[in-house]
């Protein structure tokens, strides 16, 4: 077990136009469990297949304990992967799968058959040990693809998206059972996924990538909470964050015809920017109903129902708004939902109002105190 | 169920070879000739290129006088279209049949026309002596020479031969072997020799064999040995493969040793003779090699200067045998007036004079066939070697069983040259394949 | 012209007759009550090609079968003896021997020849591959007698007085040596291994590209999990790979196994059997044409398709249990 460091690490397929992975710089604690998130293309499994040695650093170093393992092939750098199909050996048995690499180097037979059965033993395999791939479900595949990383006894464990070809059910019920796993072997697990749920849910940390940049990394808390620009503000959370261009005013951002007041920190910063123009941002959560004349008026379009919450999709108006405004998600109480067509009224608390810079979409802040601007949480809905 | 159909299957298959056990064959029988009277003509032959386009000319310009008309049927496969076509009951009303062998067994199921009274015997007798008794089944002939080759032919380079001392052409084996040791004596090699020729390797071997077991001892043993009446293997074709061994085979003997007389192609196996410093000095052949496709092409075109020709000798001066071959005119269609009228032509001394002797690519089998309408001299030499000899004998391995005459001899003399076998050993092989 | 009209009027012709064939059997079929109108149809259908079988496929098997304990021009029956004469025969036996050659080297070498070009195309650029793909399947698109005429070139011998045109001799003698006549040399039966070359040379190219198409389908993904279990590239190749094309594998070997069996071609034009290269289709055609000889060829055949029926069985199995796996 060991940490794992990026050092400016730059991977750049050879007549492509710009790196997939662009002088990524993270640390990743021994025994964590990191996620790498992105949408598709942002660099995620790539990264993950440098640090295996499936991909050639351009730039840049890996680093796995105190071992520089930038331009060492693969098989040198004791580390076991999971594959999305989960690569499995198709004409070998789940034991002969799971024992391969343990084979290869040369272990006893004893020793290697007392792995593999211990293995199996806690992924619940034993009795298909004698089969071959073929005839195992998706969720056994699943597990004797993790079985033959397990019995590695590896530096650490590299996942690519090892849950995508499960159904949704499953798909929960094993994320848990990694996340455990990983908890109970202390095993530094790196983990590529593009679902931000199985991120958020799976990671000690999560990092976001996009186009090759790393965009935050950071507690999935945190990364909810101060999402450090409006890429992770959008990407985290679901329902997603809404995000509004506003115009700034003295005491605040313009929404329709009144002003949501924004902290003083938050605004003199702006100031400082000389920005007219701010994206605003809240989370569906963050705002309460209110009667009419207290709060922004928000024309409710679609109602979702889940049960235990509610949300409204509709359109709010500020000053810079045209024609088609983007739907705005609001969380409603479940027993009391507005109408489709009927405008309801919001109130946004200022605390969880995200400011970012229209320019660079950087959030604006002074420092963490100066985010809630010393006011009392309101919004307890 | 497993073993319920296997039975099931191997019943049926037990039935079917039951009830189809019977059909074999019944050897051939059957068939027979030909009742076509027309003017209209069938005529089958095995010869191909500029022989046959020679030969149709000659005989489309006789037949227009005639009012015959022929139809002209040329196979690659004589022996075996003619059986097939005379089981059929289609025999067509003239072949001409490239080897004596499958005419004489036609003949002797009385499927061919006796043509005693159909040539005039008297006028035969200027065949070239022995061919026509080739186209004879117990003394009745039923066939006769329309065409000869000659095998039997020493060619050398004229200028280089004569500086190397071939001043005078060998008349005895003895002074052929004198003449080779004394080529040999300088240093270079006497003879060139070639048996490569695709999938019938061999056979320019077997013509030195039969060539020197004539020379060696007659047309009459060479005949039994052919007919099988002395074995194959007997002591005196053991002396001829010596004798081979000595002319040939030994040291310094042929162009490129022993060993490259395999592989070496019967067509271009001279050509060394004819560079600047030959490689060998005398290539026994017949006379087709100085036709196209043999001699290079600038070799042909100055023949007479370049090439020289003189007979394989016999034992002593006065014996003048030859191997050779010919084709042989028969008839089915028994009653044809056509049809003998065809065959009496190409019996005559006309026959050829017209166009077909100057094509150069035809020997009359008549001796008072003029030789001036031959091309060039050295073919009128060839013919005149043909007219001069005491003995003329058919190309045996093309009269033995097919399995000997295409299969043993030619792939035993191939093994016993390259020296995969020896002498005897090849011999018994091939007595041993000859069918009981 | 007369020609061109017959071949029309068979082709009509052959396409009229077969429709009243059909049009007729129908008919028959509707005659029959309901029920067995639909049992007896399909097999009135099936009649036809049946019989075509029937007539041009199991009828010869089984003449063949009672030729073989016929005498040579199958007018008598003579027992067993064709058989005890063939095996008894030295030269027969080398012809089996060289046979037993062809199939114990032949196949093997194909299928080795073939991976190794397959797996070097492969780390080819596509352009790069696609031009030696081509290049080496070439040689099976110009058939065995014309890579015969080929290989005459690189194996010819002149005397060594002349020029040498073939390859191999221009480089040896290049190299020094003296012409040597390649297919004459049968000590380790050398000339055989030479002429078995011409078959790799025709086949390879056949087996490349099955065997090329199933490396690529190979998933990449066990290939890397692979290299991350800590395997090289040998055992990545043969753990990995080569089990994975086992199927293919098996179906190129047997495919060549039988194209081996019946090899006459090559045979017959390179050597017609001289110099102790003799094969066993190559004698069954001499025996047969040369020397009319229906018992011994009829014998050698069916000594030929006991040698075939396991091979084809095991084809046949494998290609169900492929099926099955599908």
């Amino acid at each position: 077990m060991a940490a794992i460091t990026y050092e400016h690490a730059t991977v750049q397929y050879p007549g492509a136009e710009r790196p997939s992975v662009n002088a990524l710089d993270l640390d990743i604690a021994d025994g964590e469990f990191l996620v790498l998130v992105g949408p598709s293309g942002c660099g995620k499994s790539t990264s993950l297949r440098a640090l295996a040695g499936l991909e050639a650093v351009s730039e840049g170093s890996i680093r796995i304990g105190d071992k520089d393992v930038t331009h060492l092939p693969p098989k040198e750098r004791d580390i076991a992967m999971v594959f999305q199909n989960y690569a499995l050996y198709p004409h070998m048995t789940v034991a002969d799968n799971m024992g391969f690499a343990l084979k290869i180097s040369g272990m006893k037979k004893d020793e290697m058959r007392t792995r593999v059965e211990e293995a199996a033993k806690i992924l619940d395999l034993t009795e298909y040990l004698d089969r071959k791939p073929k005839a195992l479900s998706g969720g056994q595949r699943q597990r004797v693809a993790m079985g033959r990383a397990i019995v590695r006894n590896p530096q650490a464990f590299l996942m690519d998206e090892p849950l995508s070809n499960l159904d949704a059910k499953l798909r929960v019920q094993t994320r848990t059972e990694i996340a455990a796993l990983q908890r109970r072997l202390g095993v530094t697990t790196v983990y590529v996924t593009h679902d931000q749920v199985e991120a958020m849910t799976m990671g000690d940390r999560v990092c976001v990538l996009k186009d090759g940049y790393l965009m935050q990394v950071d507690t999935p808390r945190n990364l909810y909470d101060r999402p450090d620009n409006v890429f992770v503000a959008g990407f985290i959370g679901s329902p997603a964050m809404n995000l509004l261009d506003v115009d700034l005013d003295q005491d605040g951002a313009r929404v329709g015809d009144r002003s949501l007041p924004l902290p003083r920190g938050t605004l003199s910063v702006l100031a400082g920017e000389s920005a007219r123009t701010a994206t605003l941002g809240f989370r569906p959560e963050a705002v309460k109903l209110v009667p009419e004349g207290e709060g922004f008026p928000f024309e409710v379009v679609v109602v979702e129902e889940l049960g235990s919450d509610a949300y409204a999709y509709g359109t709010m108006h500020t000053s810079r708004s045209s024609a088609g405004d983007k739907l705005l998600t609001i969380r409603v109480d479940a027993r009391n939902v507005p109408m489709k067509g009927e405008t309801v009224h919001l109130r946004i608390d200022p605390n969880e109002a995200h400011v970012f810079s229209s320019e660079t979409g950087r959030r604006i802040s002074g420092d963490g105190a100066a985010v809630g601007g010393g006011a009392t949480r309101v919004a307890q809905a | 169920m497993r073993i319920r159909s296997t039975l099931t299957a191997s019943a049926t298959l037990g039935a079917v070879a039951v009830l189809t056990a019977g059909c074999l064959s019944d050897g051939g029988g059957g068939g027979g000739g030909n009742d076509n009277t027309s003017t209209t003509i069938e005529v089958m032959y095995a010869f191909a290129g500029g022989q046959e386009a020679g030969f149709k000319d000659e005989v489309n310009a006789w037949a227009k006088d005639n009012d015959i008309k022929i139809d002209f049927v040329q196979t690659g496969n004589f022996n075996q279209l003619i059986n097939t076509r005379v089981q059929g009951n289609d025999a067509p009303d003239v072949a001409l049949f490239p080897q004596p062998g499958i005419m004489k067994d036609l003949a002797s199921r009385d499927l061919l026309a006796d043509l005693s009274g159909v040539v005039d015997q008297g006028d035969l007798d200027k065949m070239v002596q022995g061919v026509l008794e080739t186209g004879q089944v117990e003394g009745t002939q039923y066939a006769v020479p329309m065409s000869i080759n000659v095998k039997s032919i020493v060619f050398y380079p004229k200028a280089a031969a004569e500086a190397a001392g071939l001043t005078q052409p060998p008349q005895t084996l003895d002074e052929l072997m004198a003449l080779t040791d004394k080529i040999a004596a300088t240093g270079t090699t006497p003879w060139c020799f070639g048996i490569e020729s695709e999938a019938a390797t061999g056979w320019p071997a077997t013509d030195w064999v039969e060539n020197l077991m004539v020379s060696n001892y007659g047309a009459d043993v060479y005949n039994q040995w052919v007919n099988h009446d002395i074995p194959f293997n007997d002591p005196r074709v053991l002396d001829v493969l010596n004798q081979i061994d000595q002319l040939l085979l030994a040291d310094g003997r042929t162009n490129g040793g022993r060993q490259s007389i395999a592989s070496n192609n019967f067509n271009t196996a001279a050509n060394p003779m004819f560079d600047p410093t030959p490689g060998c000095y005398m290539y026994r052949q017949g006379n087709f090699v100085a036709q196209e496709g043999g001699f290079p092409e600038e070799v042909r075109a100055n023949l007479d200067e370049t090439v020289g020709v003189f007979p394989m000798p016999g034992k002593t001066a006065e014996e003048k045998p030859v191997l050779g071959g010919g084709d042989l005119a028969g008839i089915f269609s028994k009653n044809n007036k056509s049809a003998q009228k065809l065959v009496q032509f190409l019996a005559s001394a006309d026959f050829g004079a017209q166009s077909y002797g100057a094509t150069g690519n035809w020997i009359s089998p008549r001796t008072d066939f003029d030789v001036s309408l031959y091309p060039n001299q050295t073919e009128a030499s060839i013919a005149k070697i043909a007219y001069e000899s005491t003995a003329f004998v058919f190309d045996g391995s093309d009269q033995m069983p097919g399995e000997v005459g295409s299969g043993s001899f030619w792939r035993d003399m191939t093994a016993w040259i390259s020296g995969q076998e020896d002498a005897k050993t090849a011999l018994d092989n091939i007595e041993s394949s000859w069918p009981s | 012209m007369i020609k061109v009209l017959n071949a029309l009027i068979a082709v009509l012709g052959g396409v009229a007759g077969a429709i009243v064939v059909y049009y007729l059997l129908n008919k028959l079929a509707e005659l029959l009550p309901g029920r067995w109108e639909d049992r007896i149809k399909p097999y009135l259908y099936l009649l036809p090609a049946l019989a075509a079988i029937g007539l041009y496929l199991i009828y010869p098997t089984i003449q063949t079968f009672v030729y073989s304990f016929a005498n040579a021009q199958g007018t008598a029956f003579v027992g067993f003896s064709n058989f005890t004469d063939l095996l008894a025969s030295k030269n027969f036996q080398n012809t089996l021997f060289n046979t037993l050659l062809w199939i114990l080297v032949a196949p093997a070498g194909t299928i080795v020849i073939g991976l190794l070009i397959a797996t070097l195309a492969d780390r080819l650029r596509p352009g790069g591959e696609k031009l030696a793909k081509t290049l080496i399947f070439l040689p099976l698109a110009i058939g065995a007698v014309s890579a015969g005429a080929v290989w005459k070139f690189v194996y010819a011998t002149n005397p060594p007085t002349q020029n040498q045109i073939g390859l191999l001799n221009g480089i040896w003698t290049g190299l020094g040596g003296d012409p040597v006549n390649w297919l004459q040399i049968s000590t380790f039966r050398l000339n055989s291994f030479m002429l078995m070359v011409i078959l790799l040379w025709i086949q390879a190219g056949f087996a490349m590209v099955l065997l090329s198409a199933a490396i690529k389908g190979v998933p990449t993904e066990t290939l890397e999990a692979a290299r991350l279990d800590g395997a090289g590239e040998g055992a990545i190749f043969f753990r990995i790979v080569i089990p994975q094309i086992r199927t293919t594998l098996i179906t190129v070997f047997i495919t060549v196994l039988i194209g081996v069996l019946k090899t006459f071609d090559i045979v017959y034009v390179m050597t017609n059997g001289n110099f102790n290269t003799n094969i066993i289709a190559v004698d069954f055609f001499n025996q047969l044409f040369t020397n009319n000889n229906f018992g011994y060829a009829a014998a050698i055949v069916v000594m030929l398709l006991i040698v075939m029926i396991p091979v084809l069985v095991f084809q046949v199995r494998q290609f169900r249990a492929e099926e099955a796996a599908r």
